[in-house]
C-alpha cells in the first residue's frame, strides 16, 4: 500500500530527503498538466512547477499533517505562482502561446495518443480524418479553456482536468463552495458556447 | 422555471447535486424546451471532452533540472523554539481555556499579594496553623498531649474520656445505661 502523503512529509521533516523525491515523482505529472492548461505555456509549466516543489521543500518544517491535505496546499502554492506569472505577462505585454502540445516529441502523452491511434486497425474513429476532427476539437477545447477569465479557468481545471472536489478547490482558491459551484457551471456554460460549431459537426 | 434558471441548474443535475424539488421543475422545462435538450446534451458533450484532454508530460529532465535547483537553494531551518510553538497543536478552545486559567492564577496571586500588604498584621489561617478553641488556648500543654479525637468542650475538660478514643467513649455510655447488649450494640 503506498504511502500517504502526510506520512510522507512527516518522513522527510525527519530529514528523509527520498520521501521527498516520492512526493516529487507522485505529483509532478498532475501538477505540470494542472499549471500547464491554467497558464497555457508548457516551458513555464515545468519551471513553475519546479518552483513549487522548491517552494514544498523550504515550506516542509512548517507543514502541519492532517491541518490541510498536501494535495490542496501544493495547488494552492502553484495556483499563486500561476497568477504572479500571468500577472507579469500582462505587464510585459506578452501575448498568449499556446505550446502545451509538441507534436511528436517522444513522452508526450497526446502525440502518443495519436501515433496509437494512426497504427491501430480500421475502426471508425482511427480513421484518419476523424482522427483529424478530434485533434482539432483538442486545439479548439484548448484554445477555448485559455481564453476563459481567470476565475472561471482556474476552477474549471481544477474540477474537470484535475478530477479535485468542491471541497477541495474551495480550500485551493479560498472560496466559498457556492461561489465554486456556480463558477465551474459558469465557465462549462462559456466553453459549450465557445465549442458548439466543433461540437456539432461530431 | 424558464431557460435561464435551467441553466444554472445544469452542473448540478449532471453531478447529482440537485434537490428534490428543483429536479422536478428542471426536468419538466428540459422535456417541453427543444433548446435546452440541445444545450444540455452540448454541455454534456463538453465536460466529456475536457475530461478527455490528453495530459501535459513532464519533460525527461524535469527530476535532474528539480534536483540541481535543490541543491543551490538553502534549507530553512526552523529554530526550536519556534518548532515547539508551531508543533504544540491544541483546538482553540483549549488555547482559550489555558489563557483563562493563567489569568485566573495571575488575578488570585496579585490579589492576594495586596491584601498581604492592606493587613500587615493579620495572618491568613494555614493548614499547619488550625484555629484554637478559646479552651485549649486556656490549656495548652494538655492540648498538646491529645493526639485524637475531637476537641473537647469545656464542661469535659479533666475528664478520663476526652483521652479515650471515640470508640471507647461509645462502649462506655452503652454500658452505663444498663440495657442487655447481648453481646452487640
Amino acid at each position: 500500500m503506498p504511502e500517504l502523503d502526510d506520512e510522507l512529509m512527516e518522513r522527510f521533516q525527519k530529514g528523509d530527503e527520498s520521501a521527498f523525491t516520492l512526493l516529487v515523482r507522485r505529483h509532478q505529472q498532475p501538477l505540470i498538466n494542472f499549471i500547464a492548461r491554467f497558464i497555457g505555456d508548457r516551458d513555464s509549466a515545468e519551471d513553475l512547477a519546479q518552483e513549487t516543489f522548491i517552494r514544498i521543500f523550504q515550506a516542509a518544517p512548517r507543514y502541519k499533517p492532517g491541518h490541510a491535505q498536501f494535495n490542496t496546499w501544493m495547488y494552492h502554492i502553484a495556483s499563486n505562482l500561476c497568477k504572479n506569472e500571468l500577472r507579469d505577462r500582462g505587464r510585459r505585454g506578452r501575448h498568449w502561446v499556446d505550446n502545451t502540445v509538441s507534436e511528436g516529441e517522444p513522452g508526450d502523452a497526446a502525440a502518443d495518443a495519436e501515433n496509437r491511434i494512426a497504427s491501430a486497425p480500421a475502426d471508425v474513429s482511427y480513421q484518419p480524418d476523424v482522427v483529424l476532427e478530434r485533434k482539432e476539437l483538442h486545439n479548439a477545447l484548448r484554445k477555448a479553456i485559455a481564453e476563459l477569465p481567470e476565475k472561471y479557468r482556474e476552477p474549471l481545471v481544477l474540477r474537470d482536468i484535475q478530477g479535485l472536489s468542491y471541497e477541495e478547490i474551495s480550500e485551493v482558491l479560498e472560496i466559498r463552495p457556492g461561489t465554486t459551484k456556480s463558477r465551474i457551471n459558469r465557465a462549462r456554460l462559456m466553453l459549450k458556447d465557445k465549442l458548439k460549431p466543433f461540437m456539432e459537426r461530431l | 422555471m424558464n431557460c435561464l434558471q435551467a441553466e444554472q441548474h445544469f452542473s448540478a443535475h449532471l453531478e447529482d447535486e440537485i434537490d428534490y424539488r428543483t429536479l422536478r421543475s428542471f426536468e419538466a422545462h428540459i422535456e417541453a424546451c427543444g433548446e435546452c435538450q440541445r444545450d444540455y446534451v452540448l454541455f454534456a458533450q463538453t465536460i466529456t471532452e475536457v475530461e478527455a484532454l490528453p495530459q501535459v508530460a513532464p519533460s525527461p529532465h524535469f527530476m535532474a533540472t528539480l534536483h540541481q535547483r535543490l541543491a543551490e537553494e538553502p534549507r530553512i531551518t526552523v529554530p526550536f523554539w519556534k518548532r515547539l510553538v508551531y508543533g504544540f497543536t491544541l483546538p482553540r478552545w483549549a488555547y482559550g481555556a489555558l489563557l483563562l486559567v493563567f489569568a485566573t492564577t495571575t488575578t488570585y496571586v496579585v490579589y492576594q499579594g495586596a491584601l498581604f500588604e492592606r493587613n500587615p498584621g493579620r495572618a491568613i489561617p494555614t493548614v499547619e496553623q488550625p484555629r484554637q478553641l478559646p479552651a485549649e488556648r486556656a490549656t495548652p500543654a494538655r492540648s498538646e498531649t491529645r493526639t485524637r479525637g475531637p476537641a473537647v468542650p469545656p464542661g469535659f475538660a479533666g475528664t478520663s474520656i476526652s483521652s479515650q478514643p471515640m470508640q471507647h467513649y461509645v462502649l462506655k455510655q452503652v454500658s452505663y445505661t444498663n440495657v442487655p447488649t447481648q453481646g452487640g450494640l
